[in-house]
């Protein structure tokens, strides 16, 4: 794992206790998990009052050093014992190697799942709604008898942007449409068996 | 008169029966509703379009008020 020497070092100023008591380390650690999994924000980070005793820029360079060292880790799906290993050699205790590796067991399939989503441009599909209409009747023509498939996406965008794509479908449509979803998930199947 | 004051004219106004047959959360609905399309030219001339969905209660409710403007009509 390529970690620069920032990183390393804000790695290193975890394992001095006089710097950071175990309070803030907790705190710290607890943080930055959570700030991956958007449930807080950076500013989280300064609401313990036991943080008020540490060095402001050493706290953020504490933070922004382990924020990478969870992110570059879980990219490559660094084992356990791998993660205890480096944490060892930069002068952690086995006490605060224990802590984290209890944080990287307890979101590591969260962590990995929401990279595998994190997304800068299309929005993703999070749920689908259709309904079935049977239209009998309209200003222009009397018997219409035309089965009409509504389809709701809700869609979601990074920051928890929710939207709502919404059309109509005949039956025709409906079965292109299911073609080609078939198609693209057969194309998935090749390609996975490939690799 | 028009010029000074315009909210908007109907440019076009569409409906359609029908029923709601099934869904991902029914299997049977046999619920009827009526779906009413209407196309509006606003007051900076672009026409915007409203689709809407009304349940039989709805509609009733909606027609109920269009019969009041029509009698007051008939008053005047």
């Amino acid at each position: 794992m390529n970690l620069s020497e920032d990183v390393l070092k804000g790695i290193e100023t975890l394992s001095d206790e006089k710097l950071i008591n175990d309070s803030v380390f907790k705190h710290i650690i607890d943080t930055c998990f959570l700030v991956i999994l958007k449930k807080k924000t950076e500013s989280d980070l300064f609401d313990n009052k036991a943080v008020s005793s540490v060095d402001t820029i050493a706290l953020k360079q504490t933070f922004s050093a382990f924020i990478v060292f969870i992110l570059e880790s879980m990219k490559i799906n660094y084992d356990q014992s791998s993660i205890s290993d480096l944490l060892e050699e930069h002068k952690l205790s086995s006490s605060r190697i224990d802590f984290i590796s209890n944080y990287f067991k307890e979101y590591r399939v969260a962590i990995r799942k929401h990279l595998s989503v994190t997304n800068f441009h299309f929005p993703h599909i999070i749920d689908v709604n259709w309904r079935l209409d049977l239209f009998m009747k309209s200003n222009a023509v009397e018997k219409l008898n035309t089965p009409v498939y509504l389809i709701n996406l809700t869609t979601e965008q990074e920051e928890n942007v929710k939207g709502k794509v919404q059309f109509a479908a005949t039956l025709d449509q409906l079965q292109d449409l299911v073609f080609k979803l078939r198609d693209a998930q057969k194309q998935i199947e090749r390609s996975s068996i490939k690799s | 008169m028009d010029k000074v004051f315009n909210v908007g004219k109907l440019v076009d106004f569409q409906w359609k029966l029908g029923v709601s047959i099934a869904s991902n959360h029914s299997s049977q609905l046999n619920t009827p509703f009526i779906t009413v399309f209407v196309k509006v030219l606003d007051s900076n001339s672009e026409v915007t379009s409203h689709s809407f969905e009304l349940t039989i209660p709805e509609f009733k409710n909606f027609a109920q008020q269009f019969k009041d403007m029509s009698n007051m009509i008939e008053t005047l």
